[in-house]
């Protein structure tokens, strides 16, 4: 791992087009700024790897599963 | 078209159905190409179904008439990346999971959100915490539990 010092308001630039800025250091915590093009989706780490298990769990579930939660979606509906 | 997918046998999908996701799913990059499938046993959910792999199929649930107040608040980038016009209101969907008990989850975090104009698509994170990834679907009618919010200090 690549590991740099930066100060307030300093930079790390990675690759040509994404640009991360120190904007505030405050008891223990940091706020980064970051820039980067719209293909690149920037995430908490911790909520990316929430959603990517939340989307694993999806794309796994069995046709017949859903084909009885949408039954009792309907019935429940039509009450 | 027909698609042969390896879970829903061979379904019928019309150029209307076709998808661009750009940047995939979230642990998904890799496809980009889907069908958003309308199947008469699965309504109202729908199949997300991916072109490049038969057996790729995420369900997903229209939160609006499930969910009250849902409303996500998408940013620039988005609206830029899904081709919305100023005042353009794009569809949106939650990802379902369903667990052995037969109960529905959806992820109201991270929407799939949809121009249906352009036919492209993305699922966004929204900043907004009180949005869960896992948000128990409840019948329409019955009372809304108080459902344990995990404060995720997000």
């Amino acid at each position: 791992m690549l590991v740099l010092s930066r100060r307030l308001g300093e930079n790390i630039r990675i690759g040509d087009d994404i640009k991360v800025v120190v904007l505030d250091v405050k008891g223990g915590q940091v706020k980064l700024g970051i820039e980067a093009p719209l293909s690149v989706q920037v995430h908490r780490q911790e909520i990316y790897e929430r959603i990517q298990e939340a989307n694993r769990h999806a794309a796994a579930v069995p046709p017949a599963w859903l084909a009885g939660a949408a039954r009792h979606l309907r019935s429940s509906e039509a009450r | 078209m027909k698609i042969h997918t390896a879970t829903l046998g061979v379904v019928e999908a019309t150029p209307e159905s076709f998808l661009t996701l750009s940047e995939g799913l979230v642990g998904f990059e890799e496809h980009k190409e889907f069908a958003l499938l309308t199947l008469a046993d699965y309504e109202p959910f729908r199949w997300l179904q991916s072109f490049s792999d038969p057996g790729l199929s995420f369900p997903l649930l229209a939160p609006s008439r499930y969910v009250s107040g849902f409303e996500p608040a998408l940013t620039e980038t988005d609206r830029l990346a899904l081709g919305l016009e100023p005042g353009e209101l794009p569809d949106v969907y939650a990802i379902a999971s369903v667990a052995d008990d037969g109960s529905v989850t959806l992820n109201l975090r991270a929407p799939v959100v949809v121009n249906p104009r352009k036919r492209t698509a993305r699922q966004v994170v929204l900043a907004d915490s009180r949005w869960e990834v896992q948000h128990p679907l409840v019948r329409r009618g019955s009372a809304t539990p108080q459902s344990a919010r995990v404060a995720d200090g997000l």
